[in-house]
């Protein structure tokens, strides 16, 4: 089968699955308790107004009509009005996403960069430091809930030791230098040409993308580990060694190359679990990203924001998992992403 | 016979910690190759021959696995060289062919990026990652490791090497695949090559040409070769020596003709009364019973469960070590005291009255 027609294939399957969670989105968001329009309205509005909202927003008809219109809209990319914010739901996506976007970034980048090496360490080394400690942390980092190594990070770096700021995404100082061209402060920084600003965004970053991939860490250590072992002991790297290859050659290139692709399926799906654990950190950082905008949504029962970001998650794990698909039948040969056997 | 063996081993023993305990694996093995020479271990499935020669290419974990005794090459005691040392000697001057061609290739890198790399970094090219990287880079070294490897494919008959290069080992045979292993096996030029049952994972036809093919090859070299097989056929067709290996025990040694002139341990008897022949003669179904639990090894003579000959002697000490000539020994008790001594005919008549009489190997 040609790359062009699995890739296809793959979107097409892509479609189906959000095609189901927006089904399941609307029921979900009818069924909620609570009256939309009265929670956008506060407890002082009349219950003329809130009629008169609940019908302008078609609340009052019947599911079936409701859906047709629902769906009519969510094909053109209209996601209507937030009813909290009052602002279309996309343009409040649009802006709020690059702030979230930047943090599950850097945290899955944390997530890579140690989580491997760490890894190849621990099975290199089994029962030595590195391993037992990792063990510890990964059995920590996942029995812990994250809103608490948040809370820890922020006091023992930024309170304790004072190395980073606590809450935000930048100083109030560097407030009105940086323009907002892109949403992107790493990037808004530098084109706004301030050194110092790009430094203060990085340090307003660390804490919390640390303090995120804290959990996923400790799943890409152990899986990287216990592949690693499982590799080590195949035929093929045993012949390896009968070559009389160099060790450091048949570790990184050799054996690596096979233990990765396990890895690699966690750190796909990581990387969108990424975005429910942002609800958490968003929220204890007060960063002003998409899964705060969220919580809000949800707790305020702005059922248009909520179809939006459930949507945008939805997006995020269909596109994390095509990816990991496609890079998994890069690495192994065996493995055709279309989903069928070659 | 020279004295001046390629290798020589002395009094290796193997054993490993399990989850069942101590497994008393290999013990008392002393054997020896001589430069040029093609030697075989023979044995069952499951009777020590791999472990062996793992421990001696140095490829075990110690621990769980525990290794003792001396493995001299050339005048070198394998058992006492750094691991870098040993990383350089593998490779280059000792060859290894594996079992298994369908595991015994990496299967997400292609057989031209693993032959390459053997031709390149195989043995003693070792000088650290940054001169990998900038001997991966330098076409020269490239091209010229890749007209080595080709030339060797050549040599193992392996159709369209050219292409062979750009294929992953899933898109190739099996028999394909075991050449490629052995081009890979031969790349640096080994002066003994550990041979662990090449072929045998293959069906019948294709073993008998990888066979032919590899003693080509040896020809054509100054190589010597240390086979296993669990079949003493293949090890007739190839080999200038033979040992006979039961229960992690060498049970006997002899140039290849004596052997199956006049076999000395029943064990080998039994093993070359099991072995089909066109004759039409009956023949005796195998020996029964199946090779040791090394957790448990018997006492005294570890074959003495499935011995037609076994007495109360057997089953309390180890046996002796008896001579029948330089090259030639067997250990067991029936050749030092003047009872029974075995012979082929008894072994074949006796194992006939105990079993089944019926076709099939020594399996």
């Amino acid at each position: 089968m040609s790359g062009v027609r699995s890739l296809l294939r793959r979107i097409s399957g892509m479609i189906t699955s959000l095609l189901g969670l927006s089904i399941l989105i609307f029921v979900i968001s009818r069924v909620l308790p609570g009256n939309p329009a009265r929670l956008a309205l506060g407890a002082f509005a009349s219950e003329e107004q809130v009629d008169q909202l609940a019908a302008e927003l078609g609340l009052n008809d019947p599911l079936s009509v409701q859906y047709i219109e629902y769906m009519r809209r969510l094909l053109v990319g209209d996601l209507g009005q937030s009813l909290q914010t009052r602002n279309s739901v996309v343009q409040d996506l649009v802006t709020k996403l690059p702030a979230t976007f930047e943090l599950i970034t850097l945290a899955f980048v944390f997530m890579a960069i140690l989580g491997i090496p760490l890894g190849i360490l621990a099975a290199r080394h089994q029962g030595g430091v590195v391993d037992n400690t990792t063990r510890f942390f990964a059995f920590a980092a996942v029995s812990v809930p994250s809103f608490f190594i948040g809370i820890l990070f922020q006091l023992l770096f930024g309170y304790y030791l004072n190395w980073f700021p606590i809450t935000g995404r930048l100083s109030s100082a560097y407030g009105n230098e940086v323009i907002s061209t892109t949403g992107f402060m790493l990037v808004d920084t530098i084109l706004s040409g301030s050194l110092a600003a790009h430094i203060d965004a990085w340090m307003h970053l660390v804490l919390p993308a640390l303090a995120l991939s804290f959990g996923g860490l400790g799943q890409v250590i152990r899986i990287t580990r216990s592949s690693m072992i499982d590799v080590e002991g195949k035929d093929y790297i045993e012949a390896t060694r009968a070559y009389g290859l160099p060790s450091w050659l048949i570790v990184n290139k050799y054996s690596l190359k096979n233990a990765f692709i396990p890895t690699l399926t966690i750190l796909g799906l990581q990387y969108a679990w990424l975005l429910s654990g942002a609800f958490v950190i968003e929220i204890v950082y007060s960063w002003p990203g998409v899964a705060k905008y969220g919580v809000q949504s949800v707790l305020s029962s702005d059922i248009n924001a909520i179809v939006g970001v459930t949507m945008v998650i939805g997006l995020a794990f269909v596109t994390a998992n095509l990816i990991v698909d496609i890079l998994t039948s890069m690495l192994d040969p065996r493995v055709s992403f279309a989903g069928d056997s070659t | 016979m020279s004295s001046d063996p390629l290798l020589e081993v002395a009094d290796l023993s193997v054993g490993f910690d399990g989850f069942d305990g101590y497994a008393d694996v290999v013990g008392d093995v002393d054997l020896r190759v001589e430069r040029g020479e093609i030697v075989t271990i023979v044995g069952e499935t499951g009777c020590g021959k791999s472990v062996t020669t793992k421990a001696i290419t140095g490829l075990l974990e110690e621990p769980p696995a525990h290794v003792d005794g001396s493995v001299e090459f050339d005048g070198m005691d394998l058992r006492e060289l750094s691991e870098d040392q040993r990383e350089s000697l593998n490779g280059d001057r000792l060859g290894m062919i594996f079992q298994n061609p369908l595991s015994g290739l990496n299967p997400v890198f292609t057989i031209g990026e693993q032959l390459i790399d053997t031709a390149m970094f195989g043995g003693k090219n070792d000088d650290g990652i940054l001169s990998y990287f900038r001997r991966r880079r330098s076409t020269a070294d490239r091209e010229n490791a890749r007209d080595r490897v080709v030339k060797m494919l050549r040599e193992v008959q392996m159709p369209d090497p050219e292409a062979v290069l750009d294929s992953y080992p899933s898109e190739l045979s099996g028999g394909m695949r075991q050449r490629a292993l052995i081009a890979q096996a031969l790349l640096n030029e080994p002066d003994l090559l550990i041979a662990d049952e090449p072929g045998s994972a293959l069906d019948v036809t294709v073993h008998d040409r990888i066979l032919s093919l590899l003693t080509d090859i040896i020809e054509d070299r100054d190589m010597s070769i240390l086979m296993i097989t669990h079949n003493l056929g293949v090890a007739r067709q190839v080999s200038d020596r033979i040992y006979i290996m039961y229960g992690g025990r060498i049970v006997e040694t002899a140039p290849t003709e004596e052997i199956f002139e006049e076999a000395h341990h029943p064990y080998t008897q039994g093993l070359i009364a099991s072995i089909p022949q066109l004759s039409g003669e009956e023949m005796a179904g195998g020996i029964d019973g199946s090779v040791p639990k090394y957790t448990d090894p018997p006492s005294g003579c570890r074959f003495h469960p499935r011995c037609p000959y076994a007495d109360e002697q057997c089953r309390q000490s180890p046996p002796p070590e008896v001579s029948f000539g330089e090259d030639s020994h067997a250990v067991c008790v029936r050749h030092t005291d003047d009872g029974t001594t075995p012979t082929n005919e008894k072994t074949k008549r006796r194992l006939m009255k105990n079993g089944s009489v019926q076709t099939g190997g020594e399996r």
